[in-house]
This record gives structure tokens, C-alpha cells and sequence, in this order.
């Protein structure tokens, strides 16, 4: 088997918070290694620091110590500004409470997302539609507000949004997490559809219905990685998946 | 509940800060204009103590022509007369000094012959100093920055003497710059003075002063009254005589100025205040925004309307109320130097520190009141907040917005976009912001042409607070009209000089009242505040002053009738002029005669064409050679209205500097609270974009960006409303003291001062303050 290309990589990785005068360890010497084209679930039970390494991975925070390098650039030490400009070229997102801007439209938060790197607004709004199109949102529903539609077809235009500037990573913070089973079922169709067209993924999640649609997971626990297992590709119809990963999350203690 | 204001207070620790920023100025601006409205209880306060007498009298008899003449009069309860002896255009020097100070008319008394000299109220005195001991006026120290102890030379043209100042004090009759100035010398040093008196003024009659008399009046006497029949009466007696009552000494001499000082300073107060109360509207609506959650919560945990709506109100009540104290305190810690710098030289009265309950507690309590009714209402859309609506879903808008500017349809530069687009977007905001910055820019404008009138061309104002002024001032020795006349003639002929006139004034009576009868040798040159019909020209017309005009009931082409003892004459009104506190009617030379006056002039006036400090100078020497003897004394009068001496344009041009300077202050505040308000209410939308890739830097400029538009438009409409209102505003503070329709100079060019200097700095204080961006993650910024 060809040897997976490393597209994000941890040395002791280490994040904490300060909370009432006391440092509180979240993320603890971390060494962790994310491939190109792979769909990574990140699980663990509450407060075993998930969303903070998601967020540490995608320069959304900033690490206490350690390294983190992408596609061999070093970005532990870049200034505020540079991470914006690296996330717009290198990451997308797709968060649990969606955060569209309330203010602009559907097709307005995908634009101006795109014109952050440089790309014609003509270009972009046929680049969007062929998103939309992909991910099932209409061109009617792109002129709404967020507060306008549901949280399913809200949470496929974040994915849009996430898509327009051809990110090497998607990064996804338990993206069904405020969504009804009809919501979970398009958006997770969606990050699987990408996913199988070559997009990385990495997506925390605490539901083991939506970490089937992983190939790899990373199990956390207490700031630090308890496991790694390759889940392989999913395939919709395989009843015997949820078990297996159920086996393996019981066996470290979930 | 008060957990509820607590956890409000905690909650807004940076906007309560500024709130209570900006209620403390407004407070301390409303509360300083009432201790300075004050003062016509600090005079009668002052009368009280020091038994001041209910008018005085002065003469050019001796004492007992005029003791003589009160004794027959039935409503005298009380006299004393002491002997005086006037200096006119005395000029004073010190070492203190970087140059003489300009002359003023002084009157003399011996302090042993003096019946007041006992009964004044003194600063400082220090009767051991050596050398000739003088006593002085308040205003005449202060103005000059004189204490006991200094050395100071006085002259005139017939009189020089060095003195060490040994006492300086109030003076209710003589103490102001708007009648003669009171000084007290020793015995030896006035009889002195006498002879130089009686040396100068050869005849015994001479228009001049020899007497003071104070006199008190029975139980009921009408002392106005009583006054005019002292003065009538004696005048048959006497060349000269004149004399005034304490009550209108406090009127129109002691308080005029200081109380059109008090109204600027409680109209800004006003301005303030209103800004104060629209940022209280815009922050309970940003809170309720912001917090719909919350109050769903509380709402569906069991707090009723009325404890929520309590909450909010009590939390600005509670600031309100600091804000008001901390300026009331101020303004009791604050006055004192004020009023020793600047007032005390304005009124000649000393302010003594002492609590206003009515004052302080007025403006606590009617702040307070506002603050409640204000804030309360603005909770009112929390009265139909449901709970489970508002924990869900947080306040709706059945009215979605229109998605201006697309970005798949508009062309332009991303930053440019999303600013314009933020700024369409939020109209509550915008309104809020226009409304503020449209006030902030109408005061800004306001004091920029009160500045400029008080600072840079200073002669709209000078005529509206003082009247006709000249450049030049030539004090002559033979006042009959013709050699004046012929005077005259010699100043028309040194280059520079555009205008050549004098005038003269004797006391008339219209309707009962006194009015300063003015002639003038040529109208044309006048320029005494002329705002509806035109000059004077013929022996039978004349222009009369507004108070006189709107107590007679009559207008232009309307007929007065003046009298002077025995004889009236008629007069056709061809204008109306207007000053401050003047009762005045204007006629010509010609007019004069026919009346029966004797034309007389004291001083001739000169205007410059180009007039500055040393053309002026240039002008009064030549004026000296040509006219030689002729010319006993002469003043650069421009050089002293452009000078720190002219106390009432001084004192409002500090009084214009200090609240240009409080203007700025609040205008910084306001826009770091509004910014405050906004940069919360949109934290999340900054997270968002950050995450996605927008660096802080074009965050921090679409912000400011977006507040351009309403900045820039607001602060032109409120450039525009100064630029257009202030004389109206300005007419209306002082239409009590005389002023109808106030011209001050407006120059178009003003309003760009505001606009530019309002929008740019919105900008950088929008660019600046939103620097908190930059030290927070994205991911704290969205978790927020």
C-alpha cells in the first residue's frame, strides 16, 4: 500500500487554559499525523479536549507548546494575520452552530469567502452554483439569509462556503450536532460525496453514526491520543461497521 | 432584582465606565452653569453683610450741596457723603506687567474720609507695606494680576504716583469695568489728588466728581424711582450727576456677562445630556438584543416583566445617578478655580464656597428623573418577549432584510464591499449613530464660531456685547464741538484712517425710564448693532435701542418722545439697534442741540483701514503730533480689545475653549461606547470571517469603513444646522439681555472643520479601538 502523504503533523502538542487564576491542561504532548484524501474522526468523551485540537490543528488557536507543521511549513509561530491568510488558502470549516454571518445572504457568505483569495466574483458565483448543485441547495434558496432556512440546508451552504477556495482540509466541529436526523443524514452525505473525491476531512464528533463515515479515528482521552484504528472506507449499507467501531471505542473505555 | 443590576453592572463594565464618563461631563456642565447663574444672589448676599446702601450718587458739588439737597427729600432713610476725586484715563504699571495697562476712569477716596472704606469687604490687605499705600478694586487687581505687595506706578496726563498695593477689595457700586473703578488712598496722598484736581479742572463746576454719596431709602420707597428723582434734582443743582441703584449695579454691570456665560455652558450641558439619554436608548436595545436569551430564561423561570424591565431601568439609574454626583462634586472642586481665574474678574464679586442644595439636589434628582423615564421606556419590547420564542429563536423580524449590495452582482474591492454593505444593513445602529454624531457636529460647528468670533475676528461680538468700538481712541482737552470739529479734521488727514468720529451721551428719559441719549458727530461710522430700518440723518430722526423699542411699543417709523428735565422732543424712529443690556436711543449732533444738549466730546474715535497693533500705534502718535495740546491722552483700543484686558470676549473665548475641549472628550467617549456596543453585537460575525480567513487588519477597516457613510452624512447635516442656526441660538440666549438678531460671523468654510475632523476621527477610533481584535483567536472571538 502506497504511503499516505502527511498533510498536518503534531510534536508535542500541547494547549491550556487559564480558568480562575489555574492552568487546565486540554491538549497534552500530542504527536499526531493527519493524511492527504483521508476522512479523520476525531471522537472522545466530554472534556477530552476534541474541539480544542481541531481547532489547534486549523490555526483557529494557538498551541501553549509543541509544533505543528502543514505540508511541511511550520505554522506554531505564525502572528494572527498570517494564520487568517494560511486558513483562507489551506482550511475550511464547518462548525456545530453553522455561523454563517447573520447579515449577509447564503450566496454572500460563500463570495466573500472566495474573494479572500483572490478570485474573480464572476468566476466564483459559477464556482458556488456548481457547489450548491453538488451539496442539493437551490439557486433560490442562495438568495435567503441563514435565519431564512433550515439548519440542514444551512449547515450544506457552511460546507459550501468551506469548499470555495479549494481547502487542503476541511475541518468539521461535530457538524450534525444541532441538526434533526434529516439534517445529519444530508450534511454527513456531503462530507462522505467530498470525501470520496479526494477532499480531506477531519471532523470531531461524539456519535458513532456519524464517526461511521470515517476511515480513520483518533481516539482522545484526557488531552492525550488512547487510539488510532483504521475504520476503512465507508460504505453505505455495511450494518456490521457500527459494531465493529462500537467494539473498538468499548475496548478504550468509551 | 438587584442581583439582576449586579450581574447588569458586571456585565457592562466598559460601557458603564463611559456612560458615567459622559453623565459626569453633562453634570458637571449643568451644575457649573447654575453656581455661575448665581451670582445675583452672591451680590445681594454680599450687600447683606456689608450693609450696602440702595444707591449711590456721584457729583461734581461738594458734600454738603448734596447733603443738603437728601435732607429735604422725604424718602432718604440714611446718607453719607465723602469726598472723591476723579482721574480719568488712568493708566496703571508694573514690574508685573510687559506693558502698560489700558486707562480706566478711577474714582478716589481718602480712607479715613470715606464712609465705606469700613464697611468693604477685603481679599487680601496688609496695611504694614511701605510707601504710599493703595487700596484697590478687585476687578482692577485681578484683571492685572496685581496682590498685596506690589509696586505699581499709575498715570495720566496730569497725574503720575508710585504705590504698593496694601488691600484689594469688592466694591458693589464702583468695582466693575462697566462704571467707574473705586481705589482708596491715605490722606496725605488724596489731598494731593485734590489739588491735581482742582488744578485740572480750573472752574468749580467742572464736569467731573467730587462727591460719593450712598443712600438708603425708607421702608416701601420704589429706590428706582428714588434715583431718578436724586439724580433730576440734584442735576439742577449741579454741572454733573449721576447715579445708580444697587439692583441695577447687580442687573446689567455685576451679572449681565456672567449669566450669558451660564447659558452657553447649561445650553452645551443640554446637548450633552441628550446624547447621554440617545446612547441609553441604543444600549438597552443592544443588551435586550444580546440577551434575549437570558431574559427568556428569567422570564421562564418565574421574573415578571415589571422585575426585568426593573433590572435594566435600575442599571442605568444606578449609573445615572453616580455619573450626577461625581460631576456635581467635581463642579464644587473645579468652581472655585474657574471663578478665581475668569469670573471673579467678569462679575467683581467674590464667590465664597458654599453648598447649593437647590442647585445640586435639583440636578441629581431632575437626571435622575429623565434617566428613569428614558430608560424605561426603551425596555418596553420586552413586555411582549415570549419565553420559549426568545430562548429559541431570540427576537424575531417578520420583516427580513434586503440583501444589499450582492456580492455575486456588485463589483469592488471585498473591504469596500462589506463596509458598504454593514452599513446599509443596520439602520437601528445607523439612526442612532447619525443622531449622536448630527449633535456632536452641531456643537462642534457652534463653538467653532463662537472660537472664531471670540479669537480670531473678534468684531461681530465686540458690538454685540459692547457696542460701537473704534481702533483708536484720542482723548481731547477743548470738548466743545468745534474744536473737536476741527480735531477732527487733522486725524482725517494721517493715511490709514478710513473714519474720524465721536460721540457723547447724557441721561434722557423715555416712557418714564432712563435712556442713554447718544449723539454722534456723523452717523455714518456708527456701528452700533443696526438690524432693522437705517441711520439717523435728519435733526428729528433717531435709532433707538431694542429694550427701549419693545417697552415703548414702538418700531421704525413709529415716533418717541425723549425729555430732559422741562423739555421734550419728538423723534421719527429710522431703526433699531441692539447690545447688550442698553437702553439706548442715537440721534445726531444736530438732533442733540435741538434738544437742547450741548454738544460736548469727550474722546474721538478713529477706525484704520488695515488696523493692527502697530498701524494703531503708529496712527496715535502722528494723531499726537498733529494735534498737539489738543490731545490730552490717547488709547490703542484695538490692541485692547485683542488683548487678555477685554474680560467679557476673554472670559467667553476661555469659556468656547473649554467646551470645545469637553466636546472633543465626549465625542472620543461616545464613539468608543457606540464602538463598544457594536464591536460586542457583532463579535461572532468577526469570529466567523476570521476563522474563514479575513485577517484582523480588513476586519478592523470594514468596521470603520462601514461607519463613514452615516459619519459623514450626520456630521455635514449637523455642520449645516450650525452653520444655520447658531445665530438664531445665539439670539435666543441673549434675547434677554437686549439682543434680537444676533450676526456673529458664520463663514461657510467653518463647516468643513466639523465634517473632516468627525468622520476621520470616527475612523481612527473605530480603526484603533478594534485593536482587541487582533489579541483574540478566532476561535475566541467565535466562542464569545
Amino acid at each position: 500500500m502506497a504511503e499516505k502523504e502527511v498533510i498536518i503533523k503534531t510534536e508535542k502538542l500541547s494547549k491550556s487554559f487559564s480558568v480562575g487564576g489555574k492552568q487546565q491542561h486540554v491538549i497534552k504532548n500530542l504527536d499526531l499525523q493527519i493524511y492527504k484524501g483521508d476522512f479523520t474522526v476525531i471522537m472522545g468523551s466530554s472534556g477530552a479536549g476534541k474541539s480544542t485540537l481541531l481547532y489547534t490543528l486549523s490555526g483557529m488557536d494557538k498551541p501553549s507548546l509543541g509544533r505543528i507543521t502543514y505540508c511541511g511549513q511550520d505554522i506554531t509561530g505564525m502572528n494572527d494575520d498570517k494564520l487568517a491568510v494560511f486558513r483562507r488558502k489551506h482550511c475550511g470549516f464547518v462548525f456545530q452552530q453553522i455561523h454563517l454571518v447573520d447579515s449577509m445572504s447564503i450566496m454572500d457568505n460563500v463570495i466573500s469567502t472566495g474573494m479572500l483569495t483572490g478570485q474573480k466574483q464572476k468566476d466564483l458565483k459559477e464556482k458556488a452554483m456548481e457547489l450548491f448543485r453538488r451539496v442539493g441547495i437551490s439557486e433560490e434558496l442562495t438568495r435567503k439569509f441563514p435565519a431564512q432556512i433550515s439548519g440542514g440546508e444551512a449547515q450544506r451552504c457552511a460546507v459550501v462556503r468551506a469548499l470555495i477556495n479549494d481547502p487542503d482540509v476541511i475541518f468539521a466541529d461535530e457538524p450534525t450536532g444541532a441538526l434533526n436526523s434529516a439534517g445529519v443524514k444530508a450534511v454527513l452525505d456531503v462530507l462522505t460525496d467530498i470525501n470520496n473525491a479526494g477532499q480531506s476531512v477531519v471532523m470531531v464528533t461524539h456519535d458513532i453514526k456519524s464517526a461511521r463515515r470515517g476511515d480513520r479515528m483518533i481516539y482522545l482521552q484526557d488531552g492525550g491520543v488512547m487510539g488510532e484504528f483504521d475504520l476503512g472506507k465507508y460504505v453505505s449499507g455495511d450494518k456490521q461497521r457500527h459494531e465493529r467501531i462500537r467494539g473498538s471505542l468499548e475496548e478504550m473505555g468509551w | 432584582m438587584v442581583k439582576l443590576i449586579k450581574a447588569n453592572l458586571r456585565k457592562d463594565r466598559t460601557v458603564l465606565v463611559i456612560f458615567l464618563l459622559i453623565m459626569m461631563l453633562s453634570t458637571l456642565l449643568m451644575h457649573t452653569g447654575l453656581m455661575a447663574s448665581d451670582y445675583k444672589n452672591v451680590y445681594d448676599r454680599h450687600a447683606e453683610a456689608t450693609g450696602l446702601a440702595d444707591y449711590i450718587l456721584v457729583s461734581s458739588s461738594d458734600s454738603d450741596t448734596v447733603q443738603d439737597f437728601l435732607s429735604q427729600k422725604a424718602y432718604v432713610k440714611e446718607s453719607s457723603s465723602s469726598e472723591a476725586v476723579l482721574i480719568q484715563s488712568l493708566e496703571l504699571d508694573s514690574a508685573k506687567f510687559s506693558k502698560k495697562r489700558n486707562a480706566a476712569d478711577w474714582i478716589f477716596q481718602s480712607t479715613e474720609g470715606a464712609s465705606d472704606f469700613s464697611h468693604l469687604y477685603f481679599i487680601e490687605r496688609d496695611d504694614s507695606v511701605p510707601g504710599n499705600k493703595l487700596y484697590l478694586n478687585l476687578y482692577s487687581a485681578y484683571s492685572s494680576g496685581l496682590c498685596v505687595g506690589d509696586r505699581v506706578a499709575v498715570s495720566s496726563d496730569v497725574y503720575q504716583q508710585e504705590f504698593t498695593i496694601a488691600g484689594i477689595f469688592q466694591h458693589q457700586f464702583l468695582g466693575n469695568s462697566y462704571t467707574y473703578l473705586s481705589a482708596m488712598v491715605e490722606p496725605e496722598v488724596f489731598a494731593n489728588l485734590r489739588q491735581v484736581q482742582e488744578e485740572f479742572y480750573q472752574q468749580p463746576d467742572a464736569r467731573t466728581i467730587r462727591t460719593v454719596t450712598y443712600v438708603d431709602v425708607g421702608e416701601g420707597c420704589d429706590v428706582e424711582e428714588c434715583v431718578k428723582d436724586s439724580k433730576a434734582g440734584l442735576s439742577e443743582r449741579v454741572v454733573f450727576c449721576d447715579g445708580i441703584s444697587a439692583n441695577e449695579q447687580r442687573e446689567y454691570a455685576y451679572t449681565a456677562v456672567v449669566n450669558i456665560l451660564a447659558a452657553f455652558i447649561g445650553a452645551f450641558a443640554v446637548i450633552i445630556m441628550a446624547i447621554c439619554l440617545i446612547i441609553i436608548v441604543f444600549t438597552i436595545n443592544n443588551n435586550i438584543s444580546r440577551d434575549v436569551a437570558n431574559i427568556g430564561a428569567l422570564k421562564a423561570v418565574g421574573f415578571t416583566v415589571g422585575q426585568i424591565r426593573g433590572a435594566l431601568t435600575g442599571e442605568y439609574l444606578i449609573l445615572g445617578a453616580a455619573g450626577s454626583f461625581m460631576g456635581i462634586v467635581l463642579s464644587y472642586a473645579l468652581y472655585p478655580a474657574l471663578e478665581y481665574l475668569y469670573i471673579r474678574e467678569i462679575t467683581g464679586l467674590v464667590w465664597e464656597k458654599r453648598f447649593m442644595p437647590s442647585a445640586s439636589f435639583g440636578v441629581l434628582l431632575g437626571v435622575m428623573a429623565v434617566i428613569l423615564v428614558t430608560a424605561f421606556l426603551s425596555t418596553m419590547r420586552i413586555r411582549k418577549l415570549h419565553p420559549a420564542t426568545a430562548l429559541r429563536f431570540g427576537l424575531q423580524s417578520n420583516s427580513f432584510r434586503k440583501n444589499h449590495l450582492p456580492l455575486s452582482e456588485t463589483r469592488g474591492k471585498l473591504d469596500l464591499l462589506l463596509a458598504l454593505k454593514s452599513a446599509l444593513q443596520n439602520k437601528a445602529q445607523n439612526l442612532i449613530i447619525f443622531v449622536i454624531v448630527l449633535a456632536v457636529a452641531f456643537v462642534t460647528m457652534f463653538s467653532g464660531v463662537l472660537y472664531y468670533n471670540t479669537k480670531v475676528d473678534i468684531s461681530h461680538f465686540q458690538r454685540i456685547v459692547q457696542g460701537d468700538v473704534g481702533d483708536a481712541y484720542f482723548y481731547v482737552k477743548d470738548t466743545s464741538a468745534e474744536a473737536v470739529d476741527e480735531t477732527m479734521e487733522k486725524l482725517r488727514t494721517i493715511e490709514g484712517v478710513s473714519q474720524v468720529y465721536s460721540m457723547n451721551s447724557v441721561t434722557g428719559i423715555i416712557g418714564g425710564e432712563e435712556v442713554n441719549f447718544i449723539y454722534v458727530t456723523d452717523s455714518d461710522p456708527i456701528d452700533c448693532g443696526l438690524f432693522e430700518g437705517e441711520m439717523m440723518a435728519e435733526d428729528n430722526e433717531a435709532v433707538l435701542g431694542l429694550p427701549v423699542a419693545e417697552r415703548m411699543g414702538v418700531g421704525v417709523g413709529d415716533e418717541v418722545e425723549v425729555s430732559f428735565g422741562e423739555k421734550s422732543v419728538r423723534f421719527l424712529v429710522t431703526g433699531l439697534q441692539q447690545s447688550v443690556m442698553n437702553e439706548r436711543i442715537y440721534v445726531t449732533q444736530e438732533a442733540a442741540l435741538r434738544a437742547g444738549v450741548p454738544a460736548n466730546y469727550r474722546m474721538i474715535r478713529v477706525r484704520l483701514h488695515k488696523p493692527d497693533n502697530e498701524s494703531v500705534d503708529r496712527v496715535l502718535e502722528q494723531g499726537r503730533e498733529l494735534c498737539g495740546d489738543q490731545i490730552v491722552n490717547t488709547e490703542n483700543q484695538f490692541k485692547y480689545q485683542h488683548s487678555d484686558e477685554n474680560t467679557p470676549v476673554l472670559a467667553i473665548g476661555f469659556v468656547v475653549a473649554f467646551l470645545v475641549v469637553l466636546n472633543i472628550a465626549t465625542m472620543i467617549l461616545v464613539i468608543r461606547l457606540l464602538l463598544k456596543t457594536v464591536f460586542v453585537k457583532r463579535e461572532r460575525e468577526f469570529g466567523i470571517k476570521k476563522a474563514v480567513g479575513f485577517t484582523s487588519s480588513q476586519l478592523r477597516y470594514q468596521l470603520a469603513l462601514s461607519l463613514i457613510p452615516t459619519a459623514l452624512i450626520a456630521s455635514a447635516a449637523g455642520a449645516l444646522a450650525g452653520y444655520f442656526l447658531v445665530n438664531p441660538l445665539f439670539g435666543l440666549v441673549l434675547h434677554g439681555y437686549g439682543i434680537k438678531n444676533s450676526d456673529l460671523i458664520v463663514k461657510a468654510g467653518l463647516m468643513v472643520i466639523p465634517v473632516v475632523a468627525i468622520t476621520a476621527m470616527i475612523f481612527l477610533l473605530c480603526y484603533l479601538m478594534s485593536g482587541r481584535m487582533k489579541r483574540l483567536s478566532a476561535y475566541g472571538l467565535i466562542q464569545e
